[in-house]
């Protein structure tokens, strides 16, 4: 029984119990568990070169450069309706029906008033006159007629958008280089 | 049915046997620890609970007592940090043993000898230095019997508790139990004699 006391308490020994009762006071008393340390993510700043630097923001102006020409062309729309319709009309097949240009840049003046009425839907056709009708042509493209100063405004755009275009390209280049 | 089908489906339930083995073998241990993984600080507390005793009793054979409970805080904090490091989830026993003796060497390697404390000016006042005595008695002895000693004794684990949370095979702790008992009692009976 001496050895079942030791091993797992059962039966009684009065030599290891005045033991127990001894050594017990120099036993764990449990405390306060330590806290849980934070886990701390370092972050460091990733270094990039002046030329970077530089490209982007080149490219940031040019893109803002952009935006404001956007922004000024649909003010000017808003304030002056009168000249600042659309006309559609097909360039390929008839070009006696546009009107000669009225300035310097090309392009024609168009009231208000002519914005085009929207055609009614067609209607359906059976198969056997589709099969008697001509083969269908390509729509013609449409021609947008601008103000001069519309004109003005939309080759500016276009030149914008263009460096714009050049300089990603370059900074993609230099980037892909430099990863290389 | 041809063979290589008979083969190929022995080899489907094979793979099926080997996915679900582990999560039914889980230990409650296993689970505190996934627990703790996720941020669980109520799990690390349980850890500690049900853990603290034995890394006390391992320290407390090795170092003064002033230092265990120091020892006990530092391998719990390292046991938060190095969680992923631990291979066997079902051994997280075992591993904090081991680490609890790492640290005790450690001590030995980094402390000066005039720093050191005597247990019995750095041990609380409730405990009689005849206790002390004991415990320098049983810190003479071998590393396996001191360390089961003074984990049954002093912390109160049964034998298969200590087999349990230690990872060392019952028999192992079964022979080191009586073994140490019966070089303690050699030795404190030729003290009484003297």
């Amino acid at each position: 029984m001496k050895q079942d006391y030791l091993w797992d308490r059962t039966g009684a020994d009065a030599e290891i119990e005045c033991l127990e009762s001894l050594l017990g006071g120099l036993a764990f008393s449990p405390a306060e568990p330590p806290e849980m340390p934070v886990r701390e993510i370092a972050l460091t700043p990733v270094r990039r070169g002046w030329f970077f630097k530089l490209s982007l923001g080149f490219a940031a102006a040019s893109v803002a450069t952009a935006a404001l020409l956007i922004a000024a062309i649909s003010m000017r729309e808003d304030s002056q309706p009168a000249t600042a319709a659309i006309q559609e009309r097909p360039a390929v097949g008839a070009p006696a029906a546009m009107s000669p240009p009225n300035n310097e840049f090309g392009v024609e003046h168009q009231a208000a008033s002519a914005v085009p009425k929207r055609k009614p839907p067609p209607r359906k056709r059976s198969r056997r006159e589709a099969k008697s009708l001509p083969a269908p042509q390509p729509r013609p493209l449409p021609v947008i007629t601008l103000t001069a100063e519309e004109f003005d405004a939309y080759r500016q755009l276009m030149t914008a958008l263009s460096v714009t275009g050049t300089n990603l390209s370059i900074v993609r280049e230099k980037i892909n280089g430099s990863e290389e | 049915m041809p063979e290589s089908q008979i083969t190929g489906d022995l080899f489907l339930l094979s793979r099926e046997t080997v996915n679900y083995a582990p999560n039914q073998t889980a230990s409650p241990e296993a689970r505190l620890v996934e627990r703790i993984e996720t941020g669980d600080a109520e799990a690390f507390n349980e850890l500690y609970r049900r853990f603290a005793p034995m890394v006390h009793g391992i320290a407390l054979s090795r170092v003064p007592r002033a230092e265990a409970d120091d020892l006990v805080q530092e391998v719990f904090i390292s046991v938060h940090k190095n969680l992923s490091s631990l291979r066997d989830r079902n051994a997280v026993g075992p591993w904090l043993a081991k680490i609890a003796r790492n640290r005790a060497l450690n001590y030995y390697r980094t402390v000066r000898p005039s720093d050191e404390l005597t247990d019995e000016i750095a041990g609380s006042p409730s405990s009689k230095p005849e206790a002390f005595e004991i415990l320098s008695v049983i810190r003479s002895m071998p590393d396996s019997y001191r360390e089961t000693l003074v984990l049954r004794l002093v912390e109160g684990l049964t034998g298969p508790e200590i087999a349990a949370q230690t990872g060392m095979s019952v028999d192992s702790v079964r022979v080191n139990l009586h073994r140490g008992m019966k070089t303690l009692r050699e030795k404190l009976g030729i003290e009484v004699k003297k």
